[in-house]
């Protein structure tokens, strides 16, 4: 069983004409690197909320199916338990960042959760580390660019000793820059710590590289899944009006004239490489 | 009004105040409120005011203060005002009178003083942890942390709404008080909207980090009171018993006549 | 008469130099877009010109008014600044009255403002939220009412802050087409990192880099954006296209770097294919 197993989940908001989710059925094993995408409002961010029980508990509604994270059936756990095993981190980092220095944020988790002091440092200091912020662990949140206060937030979560990091489109308010630094620091924990990352992304041209799988949803519902070089050359893909990377769109212009790379590449490098093979 | 607020920041410096524990501190400002409280005439009060100068200088935030108390004066003259408008138009305006109004300004600047060497010295985040140690409900210091935290948030995203509606040709200076009130309606409504949007959004972020999961929360940082701390203790308790037993068993003579006399005005 | 930056410095209060000597000029019918890292300058040179900051060196014309010497409102009138995130002004209780606020501060008549607001409605499709609270709707129509109610007083000048944040690509194309319907007798001026979304224009713009308070770079789009040492010291990552044939040239293909259209880049991959090697 994988560590996060969704089964026909239905989820419609209190008060909302229509579900927002129908019939999702989504499996993640420990280590993937899963991608999620879809227009706006295609039940990206539901889903997330349903992984580490915001919904049902924060956003009542009619929940039809059953999410089970590590074992435990998000309905009938507190956020508090099952937040030790997904950690969710969202859009915008300055909402997320609630304490007066880097170092208070990080410790934030560890200490709702009540334990021992040392245990506390242990992990603060880990996650701090590990994200690159040490150095910069007495400062004020509000000092800190975009793409620093994002790393303090991915970095709060890892606190909590999570076994899945879901992050629900962490670079939306960051620059380019920022935004491929956040991506590699999630892929470099992935590929390196072993953590299981779900991670909701736009910016496909960014990300696809590093993901595992990509599933993409439309209107709540799980149009595609599979791997990278799958789902973006898919014409299905193409109609949802999705972000599709330029050197996936230039394999299929190749590929209309005649000239047909060995596999879809999913970064100007590796475009570079397969077509130097080819030609 | 801003300069009275900068009055009360936080100054980040290394002087023996700012090492003393905050709750040291904390009960010194209510020791002071406690005491100048308790004295009517203006003698004690004087001394009682003057005896915190050299308190800030320890501090190193002597020139804090007296901008502080610069900026307290237009309140200070307005107590004045009001206390001697009264007194006179119910015909005891004698020279008795003026000094037991000169001493409640005395009494509201030593209050202001007190509490300004107070915040000056401590960090909002040593402050809110005393507090926490004290036993006040952690949801309360969190609230005040966060408050604090996103204080220039909201001054920023202010500034940039003031531009975005001056941007569509929203004058905000023009006008009477009335008219300008209204003017900052598009102001205050995006203000207000994205405040609350904050507060769910900070919401939901807590929940995901365990909030609420165990009754008994652990704080990574502990205030621990020194040998210093406790000294510093003991004198205040020391000055706070004497200077209550001062009022009551100690007469001040009253300085007004004296001083109008030597200058030979007439009370 | 265009807007001209004449070699303009601004310092903040707090002594942060954000513009050290910017010049540029802005004629009728540019599409210029400003690029940088954040921290560059961008937001802070785009402020100056409708007024809301004066330089503190130098000077900016706004057809050939200098900005010191009007108000934000005068200059507004010709200078239509769209900010980054619609929620920092929206605040009207229908979508009609967010429209006509700015029609309302300027003092257009009536009648010019039902028709001002009923053609903004029709040309952002907008119609079907007309009562509807503007604090309601989804992120991509908060966009458009933002941009609807800047340009249904018919600006010179357009001037977008990050007008694709948030926004996902079926809501950039969407705002790509009322862009590029703009274009024309108007200016746009567009601040933006998102450079997929600039390479798909057509025509392309001009490009101006920003860093660190000064023009790295002004000029056609072709130039800049695949100019590799310009991009770094811009913060900026390449674009895909111009980045696979620069690597394909350092695999030993011969083709020209200097390309953000795809199909111009399979043309020239097809080519160099087709060449003996």
């Amino acid at each position: 069983m994988g560590i996060v197993e969704v089964e026909n989940l239905t989820f419609t908001y209190r008060g909302a004409k229509r579900p927002a989710l129908e019939h999702v059925d989504l499996s993640i094993e420990r280590g993937e690197f899963v991608i999620i995408t879809g227009p706006s409002g295609c039940g990206k961010t539901t889903l997330c909320r349903c992984l580490n029980g915001l919904i049902p508990h924060f956003y009542p509604g009619e929940f039809q199916g059953r999410v089970l994270v590590a074992g435990l059936d998000t309905r009938e756990h507190e956020i508090w338990e099952l937040a030790q095993h997904v950690g969710l981190v969202f859009q915008n980092p300055e909402n997320q960042l609630f304490c007066l220095t880097v170092e208070a944020d990080v410790a934030f988790g560890p200490e709702n959760l009540g334990l021992p002091r040392d245990e506390i440092w242990r992990r603060v200091k880990w996650a701090l580390h590990v994200t690159g912020m040490w150095e910069l662990r007495h400062r004020a949140p509000h000092e800190l660019s975009g793409g620093q206060q994002q790393r303090v937030a991915i970095a709060a979560v890892l606190a909590m000793e999570p076994d899945i990091l879901v992050l629900d489109e962490p670079t939306s308010f960051l620059d380019p820059a920022g935004a491929a630094d956040i991506l590699s620091l999630v892929a470099l924990l992935n590929r390196e710590h072993g953590i299981t990352v779900l991670l909701i992304e736009h910016r496909l041209d960014l990300a696809s590289a590093y993901a595992d799988r990509i599933v993409m949803m439309d209107r709540g519902r799980v149009v595609l899944d599979g791997p990278p070089e799958e789902v973006l050359a898919s014409p299905e893909a193409a109609k949802l009006g999705v972000g599709i990377p330029k050197v996936v769109r230039l394999y299929e212009l190749l590929a209309e004239r005649g000239l047909r790379l060995p596999k879809v590449p999913l970064s100007p490098a590796e475009a570079a490489r397969l077509i130097a093979e080819v030609a | 009004m801003s300069a009275l607020l900068e009055g009360f920041a936080f100054k980040k410096k290394d002087s023996l105040l700012h090492r003393l524990d905050p709750r040291v501190k904390l009960v010194y400002a209510i020791a002071m409120m406690v005491v100048a409280g308790v004295h009517q005439e203006l003698v004690p009060l004087l001394i009682l005011f003057l005896a915190q100068v050299p308190l800030a200088l320890l501090g190193k935030v002597g020139r804090e203060l007296a901008r502080t108390l610069r900026a307290a004066l237009p309140l200070v003259l307005l107590i004045l005002a009001t206390n001697a408008l009264f007194t006179w138009y119910a015909g005891q305006l004698d020279i008795y009178a003026v000094e037991r109004i000169l001493a409640l300004a005395v009494r509201f600047l030593a209050f202001v003083a007190s509490f300004s060497i107070f915040t000056l010295t401590t960090s909002p985040d040593d402050l809110s942890l005393a507090l926490e140690q004290m036993g006040v409900p952690y949801s309360f210091c969190f609230m005040f942390r966060a408050a604090l935290r996103f204080t220039p948030v909201m001054a920023r995203e202010a500034r940039i709404t003031m531009d975005a509606q001056r941007a569509r040709g929203l004058e905000l200076d023009k006008g009477g008080p009335l008219a300008r009130a209204r003017r900052y309606i598009p102001i205050l409504v995006p203000l207000v909207v994205n405040a609350i949007k904050r507060a769910w959004a900070m919401a939901e972020a807590m929940e995901s980090r365990a909030w609420g999961a165990s009754e008994k929360r652990t704080s990574l940082y502990v205030l621990k009171m020194g040998r210093r701390d406790y000294l510093a203790l003991m004198l205040i308790a020391v000055a706070t018993v004497a200077a209550v037993l001062a009022r009551y068993y100690l007469s001040f003579p009253c300085i007004l006549p004296y001083i109008t006399a030597a200058l030979g005005l007439q009370p | 008469m265009p807007i001209e930056v004449q070699d303009v410095w601004y310092v903040y209060p707090t002594g942060v130099e954000a513009l050290r000597g910017v010049s540029l000029t802005i004629r009728e019918g540019d599409f210029v877009v400003i690029m940088g890292p954040n921290g560059a300058g961008k937001t802070t040179l785009v402020k100056t010109l409708n007024g809301l900051l004066k330089p503190t060196r130098g000077r900016v014309l706004v057809d050939g008014v200098d900005t010191r010497k009007a108000t934000v409102a005068e200059l507004a009138r010709k200078v239509g600044l769209v900010f980054q995130n619609p929620d920092h002004q929206l605040f009207c209780e229908t979508v009609e009255d967010e429209i006509a606020f700015a029609l309302k501060n300027f003092g257009f008549p009536e009648e010019e403002i039902e028709k001002r607001v009923e053609w903004a409605l029709r040309t952002f499709g907008l119609e079907e939220y007309r009562d509807t609270s503007p604090l309601a709707l989804s992120g991509g129509e908060k966009k458009r009412v933002a941009l609807a109610s800047v340009l249904v007083w018919d600006p010179k000048y357009l001037v977008l802050d990050e007008p694709t944040l948030g926004q996902d690509h079926a809501q950039k194309e969407v705002l790509r087409k009322l862009i590029s319907g703009f274009l024309g007798e108007r200016a746009v001026v567009m601040v933006t990192h998102d450079m997929e979304f600039v390479v798909d224009f057509r025509p392309l713009p001009r490009v101006v880099l920003l860093a660190e308070g000064k023009v790295l770079a002004n000029g056609r789009a072709e130039e800049v954006l695949t100019d590799p040492e310009l991009l770094r010291r811009a913060s900026l990552l390449r674009p895909q296209v111009p980045e696979t044939l620069c690597r394909l040239r350092e695999l030993g293909l011969p083709v020209r770097t200097d390309v953000l259209d795809l199909w111009e880049a399979r043309d020239i991959i097809l080519s160099a294919r087709r060449e003996p090697r």
